[in-house]
């Protein structure tokens, strides 16, 4: 009797097991890749703003803490975008004339607030609390990275679900003293993993990774 | 022919994958996104109701606030009779003295230096006048109340600070810039401050008719 399959079918079945062995391992991997790339996750991409607010100016050349304007973080889950009157604040006579300032002027007139674009965005199922993260050492740089070289504002971090848990299961790496929580550019007095360490018992730095931590 | 059969057979066989990678129902994705994106207002929201389209809304005039409510005394309006009180009215721990000096460090450095000088680079940029020391004998003999005046309604540039800082904070910073006063050793970034008044004042008495008084600055 001749043979039920031709010989070069054995070449196709296990090109074809191979294959379908890629598609299935392979498809999953490249799209839990992708959806971790700087594309998907829109790191580093700038974000117009109604106003060109340059935060170069502010922070590295005048000094200003990033408190003085987003006084809200360290008593509010959100760190607050600042109201039009505290830009007038300095800016009641410094540029005031100034074109760049239409807007802040017309808010001031208007009672209006300025449509300022979002730059970081989480799911509406995540409740993150700005105030007890700097309450506990996690700086604004470690998750907004270095604004004070931002001509544009972009978001810094992946803020995918992995990127929190990481800090959450092991916070060590990721925290600096309470009065260093506002420097750009700040490094470790000596090998971060131990300082770090003495700051988890220092400020009572809890490992929280409860589902209802973050999902309520 | 036979073969026809093996690669039908292959077909049929990979048909239910096929059919479950194109029969994602789009309910189930539009469920996600509800997840993602849900009916509820977020701080600087959107909002169809309300004339502005904000989601925050100012409260209406006239509103008291609790904190306000409950500090109608010397303590939330540094004034008892008319008259600025003369010393802090609350009672000031170590721990809230360092609250004061961080607040400080945020809100009042910003113009009047790091060690109250008003050696800034905020202050050096901006034309006279300019944020005063805080160090001066004439500061140092007002009455604290007065500081938390200027503190919560602001004074000539500078904008009132009622918002930014809660009246204990706004005790906690005065108690810190009491210590200021007596201070007698400085910090490098305070050091920085007073060479930076000193310059400052000494190029405004360049081009003002009446020199300030040698010596203000240590």
């Amino acid at each position: 009797m001749a043979a039920l399959f031709p010989r070069w079918a054995n070449t196709v079945v296990r090109a074809t097991l191979v294959a379908a062995t890629c598609t299935l391992v392979g498809v999953p991997v490249a799209l839990m890749a992708w959806v971790r790339t700087p594309n998907a996750t829109r790191r580093y991409q700038p974000v117009a703003q109604p106003i060109a607010f340059d935060h170069r100016i502010h922070v590295t050349g005048q000094r200003i803490d990033c408190r003085y304007c987003h006084f809200s973080v360290e008593r509010s889950a959100s760190a607050g975008i600042p109201p039009s009157s505290t830009c007038v604040a300095c800016h009641s006579d410094t540029w005031m004339r100034s074109s760049e300032l239409a807007l802040v002027r017309a808010s001031i007139a208007t009672g209006q607030a300025i449509r300022w674009s979002r730059v970081n965005a989480l799911p509406d199922f995540v409740y993150f609390n700005h105030a007890i993260h700097v309450a506990k050492g996690v700086g604004c740089e470690t998750c907004h990275g270095r604004v004070d070289r931002m001509a544009a504002v972009y978001q810094a971090a992946p803020l995918t679900m992995s990127w929190c848990v990481d800090c959450h299961r092991d916070p060590a790496p990721h925290l600096r003293p309470l009065s260093e929580i506002t420097t750009m550019g700040w490094t470790p007095p000596t090998a971060q993993r131990a300082f770090g360490e003495e700051l988890v018992r220092e400020n009572n730095v809890r490992s929280l990774t409860n589902c209802t931590t973050c999902h309520r | 022919m036979i073969s026809t059969r093996a690669v039908i057979g292959l077909a049929v066989a990979f048909c239910p994958l096929a059919l479950a990678c194109g029969d994602s129902p789009e309910r189930e994705r539009l469920d996600f996104e509800r997840m993602r994106l849900q009916q509820r207002y977020d701080l600087y929201g959107k909002s169809g109701v309300f004339a502005n389209h904000q989601s925050m809304q100012a409260p209406p005039t006239g509103t008291v606030t609790r904190e306000s409510a409950l500090d109608t005394g010397a303590a939330g309006t540094g004034m008892s009779g008319g008259q600025p009180v003369a010393s802090v009215p609350v009672s000031l721990t170590p721990a809230q003295l360092v609250l004061g000096e961080r607040k400080f460090t945020i809100y009042c450095a910003v113009c009047h230096g790091a060690g109250g000088f008003g050696g800034s680079i905020v202050a050096e940029n901006m034309g006279p006048p300019r944020p005063p020391s805080l160090r001066s004998d004439s500061l140092a003999a007002r009455p604290d109340g007065y500081i938390f005046d200027v503190a919560t309604h602001g004074k000539g540039r500078m904008p009132a600070y009622a918002v930014e800082l809660t009246p204990m904070e706004r005790w906690a910073v005065i108690g810190y810039i009491r210590m200021l006063q007596q201070s007698r050793t400085l910090t490098p970034a305070q050091r920085a401050d007073s060479l930076r008044a000193a310059a400052i004042h000494s190029s405004d008495s360049l081009f003002s008719e009446t020199p300030r008084a040698a010596g203000a600055f240590p």
